[in-house]
């Protein structure tokens, strides 16, 4: 096979998972999966390496290299198995994001796998949206091992059985696992469809090609070692800040990322499988590669991850990992970043907001749950201002309409606006955070996991902090500030107001900040 | 007397249709001021202005936005979501960048809150802020247009009414009720927000049309493919903001029911960019389209663009890949054929380099084409690749077709429809090379190059109909028993809307509903004949048919669109003065592989003519590749149709 024939073949393996997510997104039920897109699409190869993804979310693609490692190896596979997981000691992620593998069979031999992966709006624990503050991670919600939900094409009815029994508005949860099924089965099919050299081939010469993109980038880095640390405020369960630190080793074609001397693992859900971590450091280096490099498990391969086991980034079994996934890693980009802005501060930008602001709504008297994260601003660079009121760094979810929002939960947008001064100040200004408010209409349960309340996004080259983000309650006589971690009851009327936090600023400041 | 013009980038295209006979014009757009290209067309044709039916495609609109000319708007929402539209989706338009492109949004001059509030079922939960409305017209004077979206106004556009009533006379307005009267905040202000911002300058625009030329009837093509009263036009101005390809593709529908052909694929390749869409029937539509990043969603073509098109270079990634674009090479310097400077390949190479496109044809009746430079272009990217000049030539043409095979299969097999059911409708200057070879590789039998594909949005003008396209959002859960009723009450509602665009006309109406589970935010496009259960049924199958399973939850209808179509007769096309005497070559290609390979003319090309491949097909703008195994004949009306050799 030549260059050009891969080169075909790369293109066509990645529309099949853009065709794969269309699909998803399309029968998907709820909100979290249709309107907000927070889902990602894959194929395999037999040996459990990615060798194609569609961009959704950034914390996916380097965490979905891990998904198969373990999982190919502990399982028969059979032509017409489909498998569930969301154990996030075992491919996983942390237990919302369930994924669902069915193994691709070519005459009788397996060719490969096609995966989905989408964040459930609840999968049972004790707080509604799975998303609360728990010490151990049989509490967030049902731990799923790798299951079979179809044997050799038989349903096999326990797993239908679990997710009724446990989970929340359960119907949803299985239109949710249909619509995942009916991207895996999509992805198969276009495999089987398959017309050009032989797909075994297409997946060994695309890995093997695929690390040059890396390599050539990390070529291009100046040799050195570049260390940074920052903080995470708390871990929900009065214990702070927690420290992150990475030592970034560049040297010719490789890369090594320690994080020795960073913070044990967390009481509360601040702790990362190393799927998570790894995925914090690879989306850091994926930035610095050209855009239309292929998303395969080979373009971090010369990236070496040494991680303290147990730890806050190498999290023990059993502990409780929610905020990993949304918050930690959020940091672990802002440390990875700080240090390469030592060797290459013109090519990477100030701090980002650094949180994903989770907000998960649910019902008291009645059965709903309503999830969302808030876009913040974004860190100035050389080139320009950051800009605001988006989603940063490893998540990238659209925001749920306030029409379609209001017609379903009962609850009311007040305000959504742009928190403006919240951009640090320098020669180009940090992007602003954004300001959302809601009142309930019902009593309600509310948490919130945010972070960036007690420790501000960092300015570049002289350029000043974003403003820390808070977090308010309105208990029907006046506005009270929250914790950055907090899971409260809400009576009709009383309102939640965030304020998500500013972009560092780039360069120092001298006469007026850009607009 | 029908004239449609079609006022495009580099050229103003005119299609007269008078006693029965088809003229055709072209001009050299006057981008400053395309009045001009326009009223010189219609004196060099020797039109009397007055007599005219005139049926305008313009670009007015969609230029006013891209380059940033639009008026200063005021915008104006609930008090509290004043950032509505710079927030958006929230969404960063590059996932992986650190350094994001700094281009801003297009965003309103100025944006005031005012204090009133609509709930979810319609109810209002506090007043309007009526001392705020003198403040809002003194504001709105110092703009020079105003839109208005405030929340659930598609539900009870109580407050929207009122304040559009303060505001009439002072200054342009647009309402979102009334632009775009369905769920979804964003999509709605951002889609009313842009009629505002075009409105002032297309009505301006319009006027001097009418002013100066006087036309009898004078209509504009909008997005959705039909025609509208220009009056309308310039109220609802941003339904021109997508109508560019819309022309093509109503010819290209016309040219399918002459032809007696249901389903086809449209395929018109460009010099930097590639749209393609699907017929079945009937166009498909949609209402999701952007320009600038910005919603824009009123009905419109479905069209799918890529940006690959003859003039698409090529080069070597980091890895060692090759690749396509999206850099092209443009019309300066242009592909390295053309002899201006340009050194990087391009599409148009690769061909020249295989003698598909022969050098000694002057492209575009002006231009001679230098082989030796595209050889020259193509042997460094080949190189790389351990390839020779022309073997290099191939590789850039197979990664070309594995673009628009991609995007034709996004049109079609990602929609759930077979491609081999379709033919293919080629037109633009480039897509000819390549139609065989996609046919080939989607299984299409049957390849069409009709009449006059070089002025093809304008004889789009000419056969599109009056249509109008309304919509409203209302969620109706069709367990109910109410719900036929409640559904035929929305469509009262609508076809009354419809009737008061288009008076006095016989009207067919089009319903349908948008349906989907209680709760599923995507849904499918049901027609709606009445029958609530019926509807339901359809539904199912179709989610069936699309996903592969059917959940056991209730189904709702979300939004109901009606589509109004004038009853006009249907344009009789003359038919093609008939040649006798076999096709005769014009010259010989060396087309690599094939050895010599005849060349022919198009324009003399008779009805009835037949012709089996290889062979090349000479226009003054463009090139046909007739490969093996393909036979060409010349059908009544001018139409080539190009079907597979009997074996």
């Amino acid at each position: 096979m030549n260059a050009v024939e891969l080169s075909l073949a790369a293109h066509r393996l990645e529309s099949i998972c853009e065709e794969m997510g269309a699909v998803l997104q399309r029968c998907a039920l709820s909100p979290n999966i249709k309107d907000r897109q927070d889902f990602s699409c894959a194929l395999f190869d037999r040996h459990g390496e990615l060798v194609a993804q569609a961009a959704h979310i950034p914390v996916h693609l380097g965490s979905m290299v891990y998904a198969m490692r373990d999982v190919v190896g502990m399982l028969d596979w059979h032509e017409g198995d489909i498998v569930v997981f969301n154990d996030p000691f075992l491919g996983g992620t942390h237990l919302p994001d369930i994924t669902m593998v069915m193994p691709v069979f070519l005459r009788g031999a397996c060719l490969g796998f096609a995966v989905s992966r989408a964040h459930h709006a609840d999968v049972g624990g004790t707080t509604p949206g799975s998303m609360g503050i728990h010490r151990h991670l049989a509490d967030e919600g049902c731990v799923i091992a790798p299951t079979h939900w179809y044997r050799a094409g038989e349903e096999c009815p326990d797993l239908v059985a679990m997710f009724s029994k446990r989970m929340r508005s359960p119907d949803e949860r299985m239109g949710d696992l249909q619509a995942q099924r009916a991207a895996c089965a999509l992805g198969r099919r276009r495999l089987l469809e398959w017309r050009g050299p032989e797909l075994e081939r297409v997946f060994e010469r695309l890995l093997a090609v695929s690390e040059g993109y890396a390599r050539a980038m990390l070529r291009d880095l100046p040799d050195g070692r570049y260390e940074f640390q920052d903080v995470l405020d708390d871990d929900g369960t009065g214990h702070g800040p927690l420290p992150i630190r990475a030592s970034v080793c560049i040297d010719g074609e490789c890369a090594t990322v320690d994080f020795s001397g960073s913070a044990p693992a967390s009481k509360g859900p601040m702790n990362c499988p190393l799927s998570v971590t790894a995925a914090a450091v690879y989306y850091a280096f994926r930035c610095l590669m050209p855009p239309h490099t292929p998303q395969t498990g080979a373009i971090f391969r010369p990236i070496q991850l040494r991680v303290p086991e147990p730890s806050l980034l190498c999290a023990p079994q059993g502990a409780a990992v929610a905020a990993g996934n949304v918050e930690t890693s959020q940091r672990i980009v802002d440390v990875v970043l700080g240090a390469l802005a030592q060797a290459i501060p013109e090519r990477v930008a100030a701090a980002a907001q650094g949180t994903m602001n989770n907000v998960v709504f649910g019902g008291i008297d009645d059965d709903w749950v309503y999830y969302e994260t808030l876009g913040g601003g974004m860190g100035a660079h050389g080139g320009g201002p950051g800009p605001d009121a988006v989603q940063c760094h490893m998540t990238n979810t659209r925001n749920t309409s306030i029409e379609v929002l209001e017609m379903h939960y009962p609850l009311r947008i007040v305000r959504y606006a742009i928190r403006r001064g919240s951009g640090g100040r320098g020669r180009f200004r940090g992007g602003h955070g954004l300001v959302r408010e809601w009142e309930a209409l019902r009593p309600s349960m509310v948490s919130l996991l945010s972070e960036r309340r007690h420790s501000a996004p960092y300015g570049l080259l002289g350029g000043g902090s974003g403003r820390k983000g808070r977090n308010l309650l309105f208990d029907g006589k006046g506005w009270k500030e929250l914790p950055a971690k907090v899971v409260l009851r809400l009576d009709p009327g009383q309102r939640i107001r965030i304020e998500t936090p500013g972009g560092g600023g780039f360069g120092e400041h001298d006469g007026p900040t850009s607009r | 007397m029908l004239l449609g013009v079609d006022t495009g980038g580099t050229f103003t295209d005119f299609v007269v249709l008078e006693r029965g006979r088809l003229r055709f014009h072209k001009e050299l757009s006057t981008p400053d001021d395309p009045f001009r290209a326009i009223a010189r067309g219609i004196e060099q044709l020797g039109l009397d202005a007055n007599r005219l039916h005139l049926v305008h495609g313009s670009t007015v609109a969609t230029n006013a936005i891209l380059e940033r000319k639009g008026a200063r708007v005021l915008f104006v929402t609930n008090e509290g979501f004043e950032d509505l539209l710079a927030i958006g989706r929230q969404t960063r338009q590059e996932l992986y960048a650190l350094r994001p492109s700094s281009r801003r949004h297009l965003l309103p001059a100025s944006t005031l809150g005012i204090r009133g509030r609509i709930d979810a079922r319609g109810d209002e939960v506090q007043a309007l802020d009526a001392s705020g409305l003198e403040a809002l017209a003194a504001r709105a004077r110092e703009h020079d247009a105003v839109a208005v979206c405030l929340l659930f106004s598609f539900l009870n556009p109580d407050h929207e009414r009122r304040i559009g009533e303060r505001l009439q006379g002072e200054t342009f307005s647009s309402l979102s009720h009334e632009i775009l009267a369905e769920h979804r905040e964003y999509e709605r202000a951002s889609t009313t927000f842009l009629n505002a911002y075009v409105g002032p300058l297309v009505r301006h625009y319009l006027e001097r049309i009418r002013d100066r030329l006087a036309p009898r009837h004078f209509f504009i093509m909008h997005s959705g493919g039909g025609v509208m009263d220009a009056d309308l036009a310039a109220r609802q101005a941003v339904k021109l903001v997508l109508s560019g390809p819309a022309g093509g593709i109503v010819a290209a529908e016309a040219v399918c029911r002459q032809l007696g052909l249901e389903k086809a694929l449209t395929f018109d390749m460009g010099g930097t960019s590639t749209d393609v869409s699907l017929i079945d029937g009937a166009p498909a539509r949609m209402t999701a389209g952007k320009i600038a990043d910005m919603p824009v969603a009123v009905p419109m073509m479905d069209i799918h663009t890529i940006g690959a098109g003859g003039g698409s270079i090529a080069w070597i990634d980091d890895a060692g890949l090759p690749r396509l674009g999206p850099e092209s090479a443009g019309a300066d310097p242009g592909p390295a054929c053309y002899g201006r400077g340009g050194r990087l390949p391009t599409v148009t190479d690769a061909h020249v380099a295989l003698g598909r496109i022969p050098a000694r044809i002057r492209l575009g009746g002006h231009m001679p084409l230098d082989v030796g430079r595209a050889l020259e272009a193509l042997k460094p990217f080949g190189r790389s690749l351990g390839l020779d000049a022309r073997q290099a030539a191939q590789a850039v043409i197979d990664l070309a077709n594995e673009h628009m095979l991609g995007a034709l299969r996004v049109v079609s097999v990602q929609k759930g429809h077979d491609p081999s059911a379709f033919a293919l409708v080629c037109f633009g200057g480039a897509g000819g090379l390549h139609a065989c070879e996609l046919a080939e590789l989607l299984g299409c039998r049957s390849i069409v190059l009709p009449l006059a594909s070089g002025a093809f949005s304008a004889l789009g003008m000419i056969v599109g109909k009056r249509q109008a396209d309304v919509s409203l959002s209302r969620r109706i859960a069709l367990g109910c028993a109410d719900a036929g009723a409640r559904l035929q009450e929305v469509f009262d509602v609508l076809k009354a809307r419809a009737r008061r665009q288009l008076p006095g006309l016989r009207l067919g109406f089009g319903m349908q509903c948008e349906m989907g589970y209680v709760g599923q935010g995507f849904h499918l496009t049901v027609p709606f004949e009445g029958d609530v259960g019926a509807m339901v049924g359809q539904f199912q199958r179709l989610h069936e048919q699309h996903y592969g399973h059917v959940l056991d939850r209730e189904v709702e209808a979300v939004t109901m669109r009606l589509t109004a179509i004038a009853e006009t007769p249907t344009l009789q096309w003359p038919d093609l003065h008939v040649r006798s005497g076999p096709p005769c070559a014009v010259g010989y290609s060396d087309v690599v592989g094939f050895g010599s390979v005849p060349q022919f003319r198009r324009d003399h090309l008779g009805c009835g003519a037949r012709l089996d491949g290889p062979a090349l097909v000479l226009e003054d703008t463009s090139t046909f590749w007739l490969r093996p195994g393909w036979c060409l004949e010349v059908v009544e009306h001018g139409h080539i149709v190009i079907s597979r050799s009997a074996a």
